[in-house]
C-alpha cells in the first residue's frame, strides 16, 4: 500500500539518525508513523480535509529537506507540529474573519475527533460537540493554537510551547485566554447561566 | 474590626489574583501554596467557585473532542501524505538537478 518498509521496532529517534543520513526508507516510516496525527491536528486547527492533506505532505517534505537542522532538543513529533502549524496558521490568516472553508463549516473538527460515532454517542453528545467545535473556531488563531494542542492533541505545556515557539509562562497565559474565551462563548450553551461570567 | 478589614483586603486580592491562575490549577502546575490560596478563595468566592466549575467542563469537554475510537484502518490518510510527500520530493528533486 505505501510501499515503505515498516520498521516498528525502531524509536523515532533512531529513524531520524538513519533518515539523517540518507535512509529514505526511514524518514518515509517516519511519515507513515505520524502522518494521522498531524493531519487530525491540522484538521481541528481549522483546515478542511485537502488544506489538512497538503499542509501534510509540504510538513513531511520541509522536515526531509531540513533534517540536518533537526537538532533533537524536542520530540520529532513537536517539530513536526511547529512546521505544520506555521504553515496552517499562515493559510488560515489569510482567510477573511468569519470564513470558513465548505468543508470546514461542515463540521472539520468534530468530524476528525470522531468519524464514526462510538456506541455510547448519543445525540446530545454529538450536539454538544458541535457546540464546542463552532466556538473552537470563533477563537483567534494564536489562543485556538494553545487551546488545540494543549486540550485537544493532549502534548504538555511544554510541548505544546515548544511547537509555538513560546516560553512556558508565555504559553499558559495565552492557554488561560483561550480556555476563557472558549468559557464565555459556551455560556448558554452547556455551562450554566451566564450571570456569574 | 481590624481582623475584618484585614479579611476583606486578602479577599479581593484574592479575587483578582486567582482568575488567571485557574488553569495552571487545574493543570495541576500552581505550587501547593498557591493551590491552597486558590483552594481557599474559592471556597469562600460563590463568583470565583462558578469560573472554575465552568472552566474545568470546557477543559473537559476539549479533551474529550479529542479522543478517538480504536484505529481505523479505513480512516488512515497517512498512504496518501506518504504518496504526496515522495511527488513533491520527487519535483523538487528534479527542479534542482
Amino acid at each position: 500500500m505505501s510501499g515503505s518498509t515498516e520498521r516498528p521496532g525502531l524509536s523515532d529517534e533512531s529513524l531520524v539518525a538513519r533518515a539523517r543520513e540518507g535512509d529514505m526508507a526511514a524518514f518515509e516510516e517516519l511519515v507513515m508513523r505520524h502522518a494521522d496525527r498531524l493531519y487530525m491536528a491540522l484538521r481541528r486547527f481549522g483546515l478542511d480535509e485537502g488544506e489538512a492533506q497538503d499542509v501534510a505532505q509540504e510538513t513531511f517534505l520541509r522536515a526531509w529537506r531540513s533534517l540536518a537542522r533537526f537538532e533533537g532538543r524536542s520530540a520529532f513529533f513537536t517539530w513536526l507540529y511547529r512546521i505544520g502549524f506555521n504553515e496552517a496558521q499562515r493559510r488560515l490568516g489569510r482567510r477573511r474573519p468569519g470564513e470558513v472553508s465548505t468543508a470546514a463549516g461542515e463540521g472539520a473538527i468534530e468530524d476528525v475527533a470522531d468519524r464514526t460515532p462510538g456506541p455510547a454517542e448519543d445525540a446530545e453528545q454529538a450536539e454538544l460537540r458541535t457546540i464546542l467545535a463552532d466556538a473552537l473556531r470563533e477563537l483567534p488563531l494564536e489562543l485556538r493554537a494553545a487551546v488545540v494542542l494543549r486540550d485537544v492533541e493532549g502534548l504538555s505545556t511544554r510541548e505544546a510551547a515548544s511547537v509555538l515557539e513560546l516560553g512556558e509562562a508565555a504559553f499558559k497565559s495565552r492557554l488561560h485566554r483561550g480556555r476563557m474565551a472558549l468559557r464565555n462563548l459556551l455560556e448558554g450553551a452547556f455551562l450554566g447561566p451566564p450571570e456569574l461570567g | 474590626m481590624l481582623r475584618r478589614l484585614i479579611e476583606r483586603i486578602r479577599f479581593g486580592a484574592d479575587h483578582r489574583w486567582s482568575p488567571p491562575h485557574m488553569s495552571e490549577y487545574l493543570d495541576g502546575e500552581l505550587t501547593e501554596g498557591a493551590g491552597v490560596r486558590l483552594e481557599r478563595h474559592v471556597h469562600d468566592c460563590d463568583r470565583c467557585r462558578e469560573i472554575l466549575r465552568s472552566l474545568r467542563t470546557t477543559i473537559a469537554s476539549l479533551r474529550g473532542l479529542g479522543r478517538r475510537p480504536a484505529a481505523a484502518p479505513d480512516t488512515t490518510v497517512a498512504p496518501e501524505v506518504l504518496a504526496g510527500f515522495r511527488d513533491r520530493r520527487n519535483e523538487d528533486d528534479e527542479r534542482l538537478d
